[in-house]
Order: C-alpha cells, then structure tokens, then sequence
C-alpha cells in the first residue's frame, strides 16, 4: 500500500514544474560525493571526449580514402596529403594502418574510461552506503520501533544501487551521447559547411518527434509504474489475507478484482508500447529524410563538381551516427527519473536528525561507587499512556535486586531507561551517583553487561558473537568465558571450534545454548553493573542446572537489576522489586514478601501453579 | 532449452496468428531495411557516373522503401509486444488463480515476498523473454541471413573477408558472457550478504547499542561493503576487456571493407556504390552483432525466471475436491464426528494429535481449552479443511469432510481465527465478506451481535470507516470483533471461534460468546480457549493436553474431577484477583 502510494507521490512530482529545480538540487547534492574523486570523473569525462572524438574519425578517413585513391578528385585537399604516399595501394594501407590506431587508441579510451567511470561511481556508492549505515547509529531507538527494518535494508542496499545507473548508464552516457553529437557536427561543418545545413534541415522535425514522444513516455511510464504499484499491493493483501479468501469462498471474487487490475496494468503497458513503437520508426524514416537530401542535393553539387564524392560518402555515414544517440537520450530518460526517486528517498533517510540529547550539567558530580538510583521517574512511550508512574528505587554497589511483575508491568522498560535508549519525562535515573544525562552515552553503556531476552546472535563466528570483534578481547578470555558459561565442550566439539560459523539468527544452536553465548558475551566484557532480562523460554534440566551456575558467577561482585522469571533466579536476589501497572508495589526479601501475603504472594503461587506446564 | 519452456507452449499456440502475422511484418521489415544499403550504393554510382536522374529515382525508391519498412516496423513492434503484454497479462491471472487454492502448508513454505517478486519480478522477465527477447532473436537472424544473401550476390570475396572476425566475436561473447554470469552471481552473494548485515544489525540493534558495538558495527559493515565493492570492480575489469574488444573485433570488419573493398574498387572489380553499400550493411550489422550479447542475457534470465514460477505452477493443493467429492451436497446441518484423528507436523514429525476422537452434536456448544500446543486448534481446523488430519477422519453430518465439496464445506463452516486479517476496504465490507449479498441492515445487525461500532470504538465514519493505512488502524480487539461479525454475518450451520477472542478482557468476551449463541441457536459452536471463563459458557468441555483429551465434561463435572481443568480455574480466578486490585 504505502509502496502505491509514494510512487504516486513520485509520479506527481514529475509534472510539477518545479520538478526541474529540484531535480537540479538533487543533483547538485550528489555532486558533492563525486566531489572527493573529482580526479578520477575528470579523467573518465576526458577519455569519454576522446573515445568520442576517434569514433568521428572513421567517416573522415573513408573520405580521403575515396577522394585520393579511389575516385581520385584533385580539388579536395586534406591536412593528411602531405603524409600519403601517391601510390594507391600503399596509400590505402597507410589509411589502414591509421584507422588500426585509432582503434587501439579507441579500445585502450574505451576501457580506461570503462575502468574510471565505474570504479568512480562504485566508489561513490560504498561512500553513500557507510554514510546510510554510519547515519542509522546516531538514530534513536524510538525511530527504529517505528520504521520497518525491511525499508531501511532497502534504503542501504537496492536504492544505492539504482542511484549508480543514475551516474552510469544514465549521466555519463547521455554525456557521452551529448559529445558524439557535438563531434559528428564539428567533423561535418569541417567537410562541408554548406551540406551540413541541408542536412540539420531534418533537425527542428527529429527535435519535435523527440519531445512529443517524451511526454508520451513520461506520461505511459508513470502509468505503468502506477498500475505495478498497485498490482503488488492487491497482491501482497490477497496473499497475507489467503486463509479469508479461501474459508469465506471469496477466490472468485478476488480473481475477477485482481483480473480489473491486471487489466489496468495492460493498458498501460500497451500505451507506452504504442509511443515505442510509433516513435523509433519515425525517427529512423527522418533519418532516410535526411540521408535522402544529402544524396539529392550533395549528389548534384558531385555531379557539378562542387563537391567531392568523398565528403558525401563521409556525411552519408555520419547520417547513420547521428540518430543513435538522440534515441538513446529519449529513452534514458526514465532511467533517470527511477534513479532520482532512489536519491530521494536516500536523502530523506538522512534528513531524519537524530534529536538533540538534553544537555549536561555543567559541572556533572564525579561518578562514585556503582549503585543505581531511580529517583520519581516518569515515562510513556506515547504520549498519554504512563508506563512508569513515579518510580524509585535504589541498588547498592555490588547488590543484586530481582524485579518481577506480571506482563506490561514496565519492567523491560526500567532496562531501556537504564541505558537510555529512551529519555525520561520525568524525575531523575542516577548510575553511580551521576544523572546519566550528565554521562558520556558511550561511557554510560560501558559499565554495563547485558543480557536481553533475544540473545541477538549474528552471522560470524562463534568468537565474535561471544567477543563481538571488540580488540579489547583476548581468545583466552573468550575461552575462559565459554568454559564458565558451560559452553566450551560444545565448542570444542564444532568442527571448527571457535571460528564455526553461527548462522543468522543462531540457527544450529539450542536456545539454551544461545542464551549461554550471551552470558558468556557478558561476562567476557567485564563491566561493575549487569543488567539482565532473563529469558522466558523453558530448556530441558541440565541446560536449566548450567544456566543457574553461569548466571550465580555472573551476579558475583556485580551491581545487578534482574527481570526474573525463574524463581531459583529470584531466590538468589538480596532484594525483590514488584512492579505493578508501572509503579513499585512492594519491595524486600523473597520471604518477607511472601509473608506478607501481598501481589508477590499471588504472583508465586501462580507462578508455581503454572510450573508443571512450562518447567518439567 | 524447448523442456524448460514448454509452460509457455499452450500460450505462444493460442497467439500463433498474431504471432505469424507479427513474425511476417519483421521478415518485410528486415527485407526492406536490406534494400536501403543496395538503393544508396546504386545512387553513388549513379552520381559517381554523373547521372543525376537516376540517383534521384533511387532516391524515391529509396524513400518509399524506408517508409514501408517503417510501417512493418511499427507493426513488428505493435503485434509482438502486445503479445508478449497478453501473456503475461494471462500468466499472472492464472498464476494467482493457482496460487488462491493453495492450502497452509504452500503459504507456510513459501514467503509472501518471495511470492510477490515471482508475481511481478519474475513474471516480467518472462515477458521479456517473450517480447524483446523473441522479437530481436528473430530480427537478428532475418537481418544477417538478408544482408549476409545480398553481400554474397554482389561480391562473395568481400563478405568472406567481413564475415572473417565473426568467429572471434563468438568466441569472445561466449567466453566473456560465461565470465559475467559467474562474477554477477558472487556480486549477487555479496548484495546478499549486505542485506544480510544490516537485517541482523537492525534485529539486534538494542544487544549492539547497550555494548557500544557502533563502531565495530560500522567496521563490520564496511568489510562487506568494501567485499561487494570489490566483485563489483572484478565484474567492471571483465567488462572493460569485453566491450572494448568487441568493438575492435567489429572494427576489423571495418578494415576488410575499405582495405580489401577499397583494393578491388582499384582493380575494377567492384564499383564504388558497392562499396558504398558494404559500408552501410557494416554500419546495419554492428547492432546485431553487440545485440546478441543482449539477447543471450534476456533470454537466460527468461527461462531461470521460468523455472521459478514452473516451480509455483507444479505444487499441487493438498485440499481439493477429488474424485470422491460428492458434488450432490450442497448443505450440511453440524454434527461433527473426529475419529481416531492424527496429526504430524511436517518438519518435527512430532504429534500435535495423537488419535484423538471426539463428536459434537448438530447445536451443541464444545470449548476446546488446554496449554499452549496441546492441540486444540489443529483439532478445530480439521473441520474447514484448513488442513487434513495424517490418520483417522473427521466427519460433518456422518461424511467424511474429504468427500465434501470443498465450496459446500466452507460456506457451512465458518471459522474466525486468533490472528484475523482485514483488507483495506471499509469495516461494513470487510463484515459483507461473510455473506456478499447481506444488506445493511444484516451487517449492522452482526456487527451489533459482535459489540462492534459502539461509542467505544470511536469510528469516525461508523461502519463505513476505511480499514488500513488510509482509513484507521484497528486495535487487537476491534479486529476480532469484525472477525467476529463477519462470522456471524455469514449464519454458518458450524461457527469455530479459534481463539477469537483472546484480545478482549474477559468480560466483553463472555458477553460476546453469550449474544453469538443467543442469535443463532441451532447452530453448532466450537470455541476454542484458553480462557475458563468463556469456557463454562459451553456445553461440554473439552481439556486437552500434549495431543490428547484428557478429560471431557461440563464445568461442574471438570471442577469436581480436579484435574488440569482445576488447577487452569484456579490460577485464572488468581490472575483475575490480581488485575482488580
């Protein structure tokens, strides 16, 4: 749907009359990353002269090649007579030999320029791509909740790469186009000025035929990219909504809605056929037009003798030349125009601005021993519904404290405030003694291991899942971690040990085994606070007894907040935290708790009313 | 080659005239524009000759010749495109005719984007392969085999020595197009590879940001970055020997024309119109013969685009009626008899029901509760068909619902899932879906009967509201409710309610149960739950656990027994406790 819509969006935007400037300032705003390689564009726009200028050479040489030797004509002169022998047969062969360096020089320009233009345009969509990648990082979590992870692959990836068919088929050979051009009608106004202005006589038509077709091509192209847009959109409904279409009997219906739009699509297709087809005989008859002049008039002025049949032939050819890229050009055309809706929507990714974060204190207390202090903090990740109510609560150093709550009850979200991945709207979040606005945001995240409920394993090996490529981590400490985590006897086992590959998303490890890569991941970076989201998802005995272990050594000497769901996790708490509807309901020991026959009582018992499904 | 496209057979037949017609105007056109070269080489003779008059007789020939051609161009262009536009236009209906019968074990195998992009994707490389592909293949061929025909008439010697480069051209199209195919597809891996990266770095952004990985992130993504950067380059060093050879290769005909032509116009062999006319049919061959590399690429990419959608095309639905449909029934009231029902699932090859038999009687209300995988919504979606059980049957009305015609069966089943989907349309149309010909009255009816558009939901234009991006977003409940009404709506002899309900709290939901049974009471319900108290509403309970009723029997009966029926009604009246505080 949304699809469908943006490109209508485009679409419109094409008829806009402001459209040129704007096109005029997307470009401008590429111009600035080509602008580091401005070296390499000037070489690849030199050779591109070049190669432009030998493929006019041709024609010129079949001219002197008659005109000399052929049908010998003693009132043309050229600057290569001196150089000619008078010898026909050695003359040809010395026009050979000419012509095989330019076709050499030709080839080597081609590839040069092949070589520059290419790896200019790569290198300026490898910039773009780190600059999207670099861009995504300073982007809050916020902004990420509400973008499907889907468009911004898109953004980083096909959307760049349509951006280089704007530099490669289309900027650089419309240039390329535009100089052939500029070339044949400087070697044409060399031969023969007077015949060059019979032929331009067709120009104004090839001019006219061209413009009508372009507003007929933009016109069927926005049709047809309209008519895809929504074919894939009634598509994407049909097929999501397949099990309502078929239990409501509703197949017949949905093939004959589909069948209007298909329809539709054929229709518009069969437009811009039409313009195609209409538009290249017409040019090509214009060019017969013109070839036909030259014979009439240019063959009179050789019958006359005021002209050599030499030149003729040469402007019969470039006649030929001519026509190829004015097609070309109309047809690029819509290649330009996809490749400026891709720049658009990559500079509207990074437009987003990453809000400014609330300013430091001026003079921010120096950070003491780690504690964690909640002081009446207020949060809604809408606007109107509070997730946390004036909470506070404080963590002593080295102190592990263990929250529980049913669902909803805000205790992932103490984790996301923690490590301001959210601001606040209210009250004040102290780690080690300092307001963590007044932190480094890079120094305030490393104090903390963590541990979330996903353990976001990522395609690499296991090392780096575990070390997560960070310099600062030996092998051995790796190891050591693993072997604490209960991990290295599997690893051992791997074919390739350390460095197997962990597929995307941990495919090939149990979840009780990936849960034990993060905390391996966590105690490798060794950190005074830990933060933990314990995961949900029951494993068989032996993992559960492993896991307890590795979390016992995780929790020694670390100041810890816990989101437990396991009761043996709770147990080894100093202090349980019971968070209900966003707010702190009760706080103490697990048996104090207990005792006092509150929420936390209800919540143990149903905990353990629900054990025999989920722990055997 | 003819095997792999033989899905496209029936539909080249069923065009076949216009085909035929198409393929004469490109035969005319490839003639004429063979006679334009000839006409412009005798015009310079006769202007070489001084005569004049001729020259411009050849000249209105000439002219007339380019006109007719462009007129076969044209309709060259029309009929063959327009085809290949037909075609695909008849593909892709046909393609989602089949796809809309495919059962849940097709859409759970494959995704809906990969379906989408063989839909759109693959479907218009095959109507490339069709129009452009076809058309120029036969262009290129009538072309060469015209121009090579008039060459050879005029002066045999000449065209061996233009046609002597040919060999090399083949071999260095074959040799660099192999190369490119291979480069292209670990240029593909690396753009795969690059989605991949940054998927997975969106995935696990909040593990990355809370370990400060932003850095080795971007190091990260800058290794595959530069990998793809470099396969890119290794495709541009292929490309910057191949094209620059094969001008230079088609350049060498260029040197046999005037070196060997210009030599023979010295001996007096050929006149200077022929050569004249050998340098216009070079200039005509040069398209063909850089366009073969074009057409090898269209039609490769065609026929692997093909095999995607002959991939599609060949899964057949395993729900379907068969030989054994007996299509004289055309309703059936709602008794409903599973007996000695298995089902596997088709990866683990675990049970999800182990031989399982249950009836619910024509008007009788069952819950089917229990834990999370026990079953009790595959035991339900045997009855639609929504997938069949791997032993044992299940009957309607004492038939086997294989037997059923699949038509008859779903509009007597109605079944309103957990996870419902609305289509962007207005709330009254997707109600309507359940019975099309329902008036307004009827679907303000069910949405009543559902709790639906009441001053709660605050829809602004009622039931006439738009669902979607466009219209407004539905909440979790708001949806099943529609769900609900459309169901309802539909006035099925079996309604399955498969977790309807569960978004709502269990008030409304108890109301909502209670005013569904209240409406149609000779229908049979099948509420499948995981809530107690929507449960006692039933008339019979169904417990499952692990793939198995474990015990069955109304709520007093259940709570007396004191089994995992008990234990589920205690913990929830806890949890309800809970909430209130």
């Amino acid at each position: 749907m949304s699809t469908g819509r943006s490109i209508g969006r485009e679409a419109a935007r094409e008829d806009t009359s402001s459209a040129v400037l704007y096109d005029a300032a997307l470009l401008g705003r590429l111009w600035r990353y080509l602008r580091p390689y401005g070296f390499h564009a000037f070489a690849s726009l030199t050779l591109l002269m070049l190669n432009s200028g030998l493929g006019v050479v041709w024609p010129l040489l079949t001219q002197v090649a008659v005109d000399r030797y052929l049908k010998p004509d003693p009132s043309v002169e050229s600057f290569l007579d001196p150089l000619l022998p008078g010898e026909p047969i050695q003359g040809l062969l010395w026009i050979l030999l000419v012509y095989l360096g330019v076709l050499v020089l030709s080839a080597l320009t081609r590839s040069a320029q092949i070589q520059t233009m290419n790896s200019t345009g790569q290198r300026v969509m490898r910039d773009i791509r780190t600059e999207i990648f670099a861009h995504l990082q300073k982007l809050p979590v916020r902004y990420f909740d509400r973008t499907p992870s889907g468009r911004l692959v898109t953004r980083t990836t096909s959307d760049v790469d349509v951006l280089n068919e704007l530099f490669t088929s289309g900027l650089v050979a419309v240039a390329g186009d535009i100089l052939t051009l500029f070339c044949a009608f400087g070697a044409m106004l060399y031969l023969s000025p007077r015949l060059m202005i019979v032929y331009l006589a067709v120009a104004p038509l090839v001019l006219l035929v061209s413009l009508v077709f372009r507003r007929f091509a933009r016109k069927s192209f926005r049709d047809v990219r309209i008519a895809v847009a929504k074919l894939a959109s009634f598509l994407q409904e049909c097929f999501a909504g397949i099990s309502e279409v078929q239990l409501f009997n509703h197949e017949r219906e949905a093939l004959k809605d589909f069948d209007t739009i298909n329809a539709e699509h054929r229709r518009a297709n069969y437009r811009a056929v039409r313009a195609h087809a209409v538009f290249f005989p017409v040019i090509e008859w214009l060019n017969y037009i013109g070839l036909a002049l030259l014979v009439v008039f240019g063959g009179g002025w050789v019958v006359e003798g005021a002209l050599s049949l030499g030149v003729l032939l040469a402007f019969l050819q470039y006649g030929t030349r001519v026509f190829r890229p004015i097609q070309d050009l109309a047809e690029k055309y819509n290649v330009l125009q996809a490749a400026m809706a891709g720049a658009e929507r990559i500079f509207r990714l990074l437009d987003t601005t990453p809000p400014t974060l609330a300013a430091p204190t001026e003079t921010p207390e120096e950070p003491g021993p780690p504690s964690v202090e909640f002081r009446n903090v207020w949060f809604a990740y809408n606007d109107r519904e509070w997730v946390l109510e004036d909470v506070s609560f404080e963590v002593a150093p080295g102190e592990t404290i263990a929250v529980v709550g049913h669902t909803g009850a805000g205790k992932s979200t103490l984790v996301n405030l923690l490590l301001r991945f959210y601001e606040i709207q209210g009250g004040n979040i102290l780690v080690g003694g300092r307001d963590i606005r007044d932190w480094d945001l890079e120094d305030l995240r490393a104090q903390f291991s963590v541990v979330l409920q996903d353990p976001g394993l990522f395609s690499g090996t296991v090392a780096e899942n575990i070390g997560l490529g960070n310099p600062a981590v030996s092998p051995a400490s790796i190891r050591r971690a693993a072997a604490l985590a209960h991990l290295s006897s599997h690893i051992e086992s791997l074919p390739q040990r350390y460095e197997e590959s962990v597929l995307e998303r941990g495919a090939g490890l149990s979840t009780g085994q990936k849960q034990l890569v993060a905390f391996a991941r966590a105690l490798v970076h060794e950190r005074p606070f830990l933060v933990l989201d314990e995961a949900t998802s029951s494993v068989d005995p032996e993992t559960e007894r492993q896991i307890r272990d590795t979390l016992s050594v995780l929790l020694t000497g670390r100041t810890s907040i816990v989101i437990a769901h396991r009761l043996s996790t709770i147990r080894r708490a100093e202090r349980v935290l019971v968070l209900h509807r966003g707010r702190v309901e009760e706080s103490g020991t697990h048996d104090d708790l207990l005792a006092r026959e509150g929420i936390y009582a209800r919540l143990h018992r149903l905990q353990s009313l629900s054990q025999p499904y989920t722990v055997p | 080659m003819l095997w792999k496209i033989r899905t496209l057979v029936p539909y080249l037949v069923r065009y076949r005239l216009r085909y035929s017609l198409g393929l004469t105007a490109l035969l005319f056109r490839g003639l004429l524009a063979t006679a334009l070269p000839y006409l412009l080489g005798r015009a310079i003779d006769a202007v070489a000759d001084g005569r004049h008059d001729e020259a411009e007789r050849y000249v209105a020939i000439l002219l007339a010749c380019a006109l007719g051609k462009g007129v076969a161009q044209y309709a060259m262009r029309w009929i063959l495109i327009t085809i290949s536009r037909d075609i695909e236009y008849d593909l892709r209906n046909d393609l989602s005719a089949h796809l809309v019968r495919m059962d849940r074990l097709f859409y759970a195998r494959y995704r809906i984007g990969d379906l989408m992009a063989r839909a759109t994707n693959d479907l218009s490389q095959v109507r490339s392969l069709l129009g452009p592909g076809l058309m120029y293949s036969f262009e290129i061929a009538v072309i060469f085999m015209s121009v090579m025909t008039v060459m050879a008439l005029t002066d045999w010697v000449l065209t061996l020595a233009v046609f002597a480069p040919m060999p090399l051209i083949s071999v260095a199209v074959g040799h660099f197009g192999r190369r490119t195919h291979t480069q292209f597809q670990k240029v593909q891996a690396c753009f795969s590879a690059i989605s991949t990266r940054v998927q997975e770095h969106l995935a696990g952004l909040r593990m990355l940001r809370a370990y400060g990985q932003s850095r080795q992130e971007e190091l990260r993504f800058g290794q595959s970055n530069q990998e793809y950067f470099d396969q890119s380059m290794g495709l541009v060093r292929i490309w910057r020997t191949f094209y620059p050879l094969l001008d230079m290769l088609v350049g060498f005909a260029g040197i046999a024309v005037v070196g060997f032509g210009g030599w023979r116009v010295l001996e007096g062999q050929i006149s200077l119109g022929t050569f004249t006319m050998f340098l216009f049919f070079l200039a005509m061959l040069t398209w063909p013969m850089a366009g073969m590399g074009v057409v090898v690429n269209i039609t490769q990419r065609g026929v692997a685009s093909l095999g995607r959608l002959d991939e599609l095309l060949g899964h057949r639905a395993g729900i379907a009626d068969g030989d054994q449909t007996l299509y004289s029934m055309n309703f059936v009231r709602g008794r409903v008899d599973w007996i000695d029902v298995s089902v596997r699932y088709p990866n683990s090859g675990l049970l999800a029901l182990d031989r399982v038999t249950l009836r619910v009687h024509d008007g009788e209300s069952l819950a089917l509760i229990g834990p999370v995988g026990s079953g009790k919504s595959t035991l339900a979606n045997l009855v639609p068909r929504l997938l069949d059980p791997s032993s044992g049957q299940v009957f309607v009305d004492g038939i086997d619902v294989r037997r059923l015609p699949l038509r008859v069966l779903r509009d007597c089943v109605g079944h309103v899932p957990q996870e419902t989907f609305l289509f962007s349309r207005t709330i009254a149309n997707n109600i309507r879906l359940g019975n099309t010909q329902a008036t307004r009255r009827e679907v303000a009816a069910a949405a009543g009967t559902a709790n639906l558009a009441n001053e709660g939901d605050s829809f602004p234009d009622g039931l006439d509201t738009l669902v979607g991006e466009r219209g407004i977003t539905l909440s979790g409940g708001q949806r099943q409710r529609v769900a609900v009404a459309r169901a309802v709506l539909g006035r099925s002899s079996i309604l399955i309610l498969d977790d309807a309900t569960s978004s709502l709290d269990a008030e409304t939901e108890y109301d909502l149960l209670r005013k569904v049974r209240r409406d149609n009471r000779n229908q049979t319900l099948i509420v499948v739950t995981h809530r107690v108290s929507s449960a006692r509403l039933c008339d019979r309970i169904a417990v499952l656990d692990k793939g198995a009723i474990v015990d069955l029997g109304s709520h007093q009966e259940l709570i007396e027994r004191g089994g995992l029926y008990a234990r589920m009604h205690e913990r929830q009246r806890l949890e309800e406790e809970l909430s209130h505080r």
